[in-house]
């Protein structure tokens, strides 16, 4: 475990091992995550898995939740060909 | 190094929940996306794994809830947190209206100023992610006389809601642009 010191502007210099170890190069892209006292630092190519695990996940979950209660009724009572028949305006007003 | 900067909190506007529900369903089945549909689902799951907090309207969470939406709603839920009315909500909210926002415009707008999230302990978020033009349109030009009149009422609130801050109003398109990886 190494430990940094933030700088008072805020800067934070990660050690050369630390980047080397994660593969982050000068110039590198970062995402910084700050949730629940945490700060995360994701790259690009990792978000990119996380969003492409997210969109797994719902697409699971949805397709489980259409296994069980089939086709007929999804969405408002309407059946799933009905649901993606609609119109914009239908669907706003529904 | 340079670093992404994303809304860390985002109310949902039902438009942008109806759009991202109509293309998880398409995407699920193997069908092409319409851009909009795509555009909605796509900020919403690239804001999910930005870490940010995606809110909706108690209104709205009720009628996902409801048996007949729940197969379809069902596998956004647990991304999802809920803004109760906050104090002061249905005063701005009024005065949203004075400003010729709809009703519906106007709650939604108002929530993301006073909106509680029990669970942060915090009220109001950063951003409101709506497609709807026209309102974001008459948001961004009245916008000086709207902060005018928010700061008019919050210097006169309880701590700690003169605290209390008007969210950006953004589009999924908008939010798309920085997003795309």
């Amino acid at each position: 475990m190494r430990t940094v010191v933030i700088r008072e502007t805020g800067e934070l210099v990660l050690p050369r091992e630390t980047l080397e170890e994660s593969q982050i190069t000068a110039g590198t892209a970062l995402v910084v995550i700050a949730r629940a006292g945490q700060i995360l630092l994701l790259d690009r190519a990792q978000v990119r898995r996380r969003v492409e695990e997210i969109g797994q996940g719902m697409q699971e979950s949805l397709g489980k939740a259409l296994g069980q209660t089939g086709k007929d009724a999804i969405f408002a009572g309407l059946s799933l060909d009905e649901y993606l028949g609609l119109s914009e305006e239908e669907e706003v007003a529904l | 190094m340079s670093t992404i900067s994303l809304p860390t909190s985002c109310l949902l506007d039902k438009n942008v929940v109806r759009e991202a529900l109509r293309g998880l369903v398409r995407a699920t089945l193997g069908m092409p996306l319409p851009p909009r549909q795509g555009t909605s689902l796509g900020v919403v799951h690239a804001l999910i794994a930005h870490g940010g907090l995606l809110y909706i309207t108690p209104e709205l969470w009720h009628l996902l809830e409801r048996p007949a939406n729940l197969p379809i709603a069902s596998p956004f839920f647990s991304y999802l947190r809920v803004l109760r009315p906050g104090r002061y909500l249905k005063r701005w909210g009024r005065r949203l209206t004075e400003e010729g926002f709809s009703h519906e415009g106007a709650l939604i707008r108002s929530y993301a100023s006073f909106g509680f999230d029990a669970l942060e302990r915090t009220f109001g978020v950063e951003s409101v992610l709506a497609n709807d033009l026209r309102m974001q349109d008459r948001y961004v030009h009245g916008f000086p006389r709207i902060e005018a009149r928010f700061a008019r009422m919050i210097r006169q609130l309880k701590a700690p809601y003169q605290q209390a801050t008007l969210p950006d109003v953004v589009n999924a398109e908008e939010l798309w642009a920085p997003i795309a990886l």
